[in-house]
């Protein structure tokens, strides 16, 4: 079954349309004309050089009339498709990989994202990001929850008073002008939502909305040299104003080496700040309940997979060749030190097996089975949910009391 | 994606998050482009009747007043399919053996739908290919389809173990085939 089942998903996905799709699906429902992956900025159309060198094959048999005929129409089509090059005609520019994300709390941070919109990396660009963003592990996660975990951590920590007006600074900075905008409003937009929610008086001014009339189909509105990106433009721009270097020489920077300079990036002081946190952090009761919760994450993992494994199990299996002991052999499989099944597994098999006089009684049992071990999953992650919680904040009194340390 | 989880998104999008576009998409769109696809048979076309399926939903989807988004999705898809095959009938002759390019495949090696896919079509009833569509290629739980499809679990669980059994004969058969 399992194989069918495989084999079904292998080809499906072989099949089934792209993420380009479905972006014409939501530009056609919502009227958006924001295409994403393809972008256009000016080359010889290729159509027309074709047209041209076809016309000129076709000369070559004509009268000499004809062919000055030709010849004169010929040079025309030459001549439009110039103009229209100069004018109108466009190339294909695709959007980097990555976004490289500036936030600017005071403690200041870079994050870079991948293109499913999670953080590939984030660096600490000064002393007080590095305490924020230690003990963290920010990588894989979708980055409007990451920036709103940093921004929780600095208010955490005392670098955000909420009941002060003020702004964070964002700005992204990708090759693509829309993918820019698509990061940071994201970002923006999670942001805004908690600090509403938990009622801040904060705001985040962004960047890329200073050149939001730039669109990735003309050339930029808002350069500081040819297809140099709004995000990344008002990096240069910035930059050109501290160090009085030209623009042109910075847009060969790239956007982590200008933010650096901006931020008087200092990686001998980083490296301090961190070693000075971990020796202190191996002596401290933090590390213990810190060390607890990767052994308890671990287990539950472990735990699910042994469940998945009995579901399987219990997959492959016909009707007709379970019974008790059959059940007895999965349970002794599942690998949980959490809850004991057992006796709540018998109780369900007993309970719709005996009530069952005609019908598909193992279907009821795999799928009551399925709904238990769900619920059980669930109520195990809440409990770590809560740990890690305690953890964490265990952590911010922890670093809390480093930062007094280091001021003294 | 749970059923659950779809409804909230789709009550979102209805409160104007457009962002749950996304969400409503990615848990739905498979099981839509094979319904479609079940019937039409060819990729251009199916494509151009889920986008024209979307488009509707969503242009309708003040009127959408039920908790069962899935089921309201796949029956404007389907309607929408079947009025096409219905319209392209009637504007090319019906000559099957002339015109297959108009009526979808039903050669299970087709490279549009390859293989198993294509034989699911073509061997299983139109709801059990949608129970195994959404148990094994959208990742749906059979006490989900269930709901989805208004069925007891134990009669979902039935069907969808007879018609991977179907395709595991039909497999099998291919394959001994091969090695005569």
């Amino acid at each position: 079954m399992k194989r069918i089942e495989r084999i079904l998903k292998k080809q499906a996905e072989a099949v089934l349309p792209d993420e380009n799709f479905k972006q014409s699906v939501r530009a056609r429902a919502f009227g958006d004309e924001r295409v994403f992956d393809e972008v256009r900025e000016p080359v010889l159309s290729p159509a027309a050089a074709g047209a041209a060198s076809g016309a000129a094959t076709d000369s070559r048999n004509a009268g000499r009339r004809r062919a000055a005929t030709i010849m004169l129409v010929v040079f025309a089509a030459v001549v439009i498709g110039l103009s229209f090059y100069f004018v109108f005609a466009t190339t294909t520019v695709t959007a980097s990989e990555f976004t490289y994300v500036s936030l600017d709390i005071n403690p200041s941070f870079a994050l870079s994202v991948a293109a499913d919109n999670t953080v590939a990396e984030v660096s600490a660009l000064n002393a007080d990001a590095a305490i924020v963003l230690y003990g963290m592990d920010l990588v894989g996660m979708p980055v409007e929850d990451a920036a709103r975990v940093i921004v929780a951590e600095s208010e955490a920590l005392g670098f955000i008073d909420k009941t002060e007006t003020r702004t964070l600074n964002l700005l992204a900075v990708n090759d693509s002008a829309a993918r820019e905008v698509e990061v940071s409003s994201s970002i923006v937009g999670g942001l805004l939502s908690m600090f509403s929610a938990n009622g801040w008086n904060t705001g985040v001014y962004c960047g890329n909305s200073l050149s939001s009339s730039a669109t990735d189909g003309t050339r930029y509105t808002y350069r500081v040299k040819d297809y140099c990106s709004p995000g990344k433009s008002v990096l240069v721009a910035e930059v050109s104003e501290v160090t009085g270097k030209s623009l042109a020489a910075l847009s060969s920077y790239t956007a982590d080496q200008l933010n650096k300079i901006l931020k008087q990036y200092d990686e001998s002081v980083i490296l301090n700040v961190e070693n000075a946190l971990s020796a202190k952090y191996e002596d401290s009761s933090v590390k213990a309940d810190a060390d607890k919760l990767a052994a308890e994450r671990q287990s539950f993992d472990s735990f699910v997979d042994s469940l998945r494994d009995v579901l399987d199990a219990l997959d492959d299996m016909d009707k007709d060749e379970f019974g008790l002991p059959e059940l007895h052999g999965l349970l002794e499989t599942i690998r949980n030190d959490y809850i004991d099944l057992t006796s709540t597994v018998l109780s369900l098999y007993h309970e719709i097996v005996d009530s069952f006089i005609s019908g598909d009684w193992f279907g009821e049992f795999f799928e009551g089975l399925e709904d238990l071990f769900d619920d059980i999953i669930e109520l195990y992650e809440e409990d770590m949910h809560n740990f890690a919680e305690s953890v964490a904040r265990e952590m911010s009194d922890w670093k809390a009391e480093i930062i007094e340390e280091l001021r003294g | 994606m749970t059923k659950e989880a779809l409804e909230k998104a789709v009550a979102r999008l209805k409160g104007g998050d457009r962002a749950q576009f996304d969400v409503i998409y990615d848990g739905t769109y498979k099981v839509v482009y094979f319904v479609v696809h079940s019937i039409v048979g060819q990729k251009e076309a199916t494509e151009d009747i889920v986008q024209d399926a979307y488009v509707t939903a969503l242009t309708r989807l003040d009127s959408y007043e039920s908790d069962n988004f899935l089921a309201w999705l796949t029956t404007i898809a389907k309607r929408l399919a079947l009025n096409s095959v219905k319209k392209r009938s009637r504007e090319v002759a019906t000559d099957f053996a002339e015109n297959e390019s108009a009526f979808g495949t039903t050669d299970p090696t087709d490279g549009e739908a390859a293989g198993l896919i294509a034989a699911a079509e073509k061997l299983l009833s139109p709801d059990d290919f949608e129970i195994v569509i959404m148990c094994a290629v959208a990742g749906f739980k059979r006490r989900e389809v269930a709901k989805i499809k208004d069925m007891p679990v134990s009669t979902v669980t039935h069907r969808y173990k007879t018609a991977l059994t179907k395709l595991e004969k039909y497999l099998k058969g291919g394959e001994a085939d091969e090695t005569d």
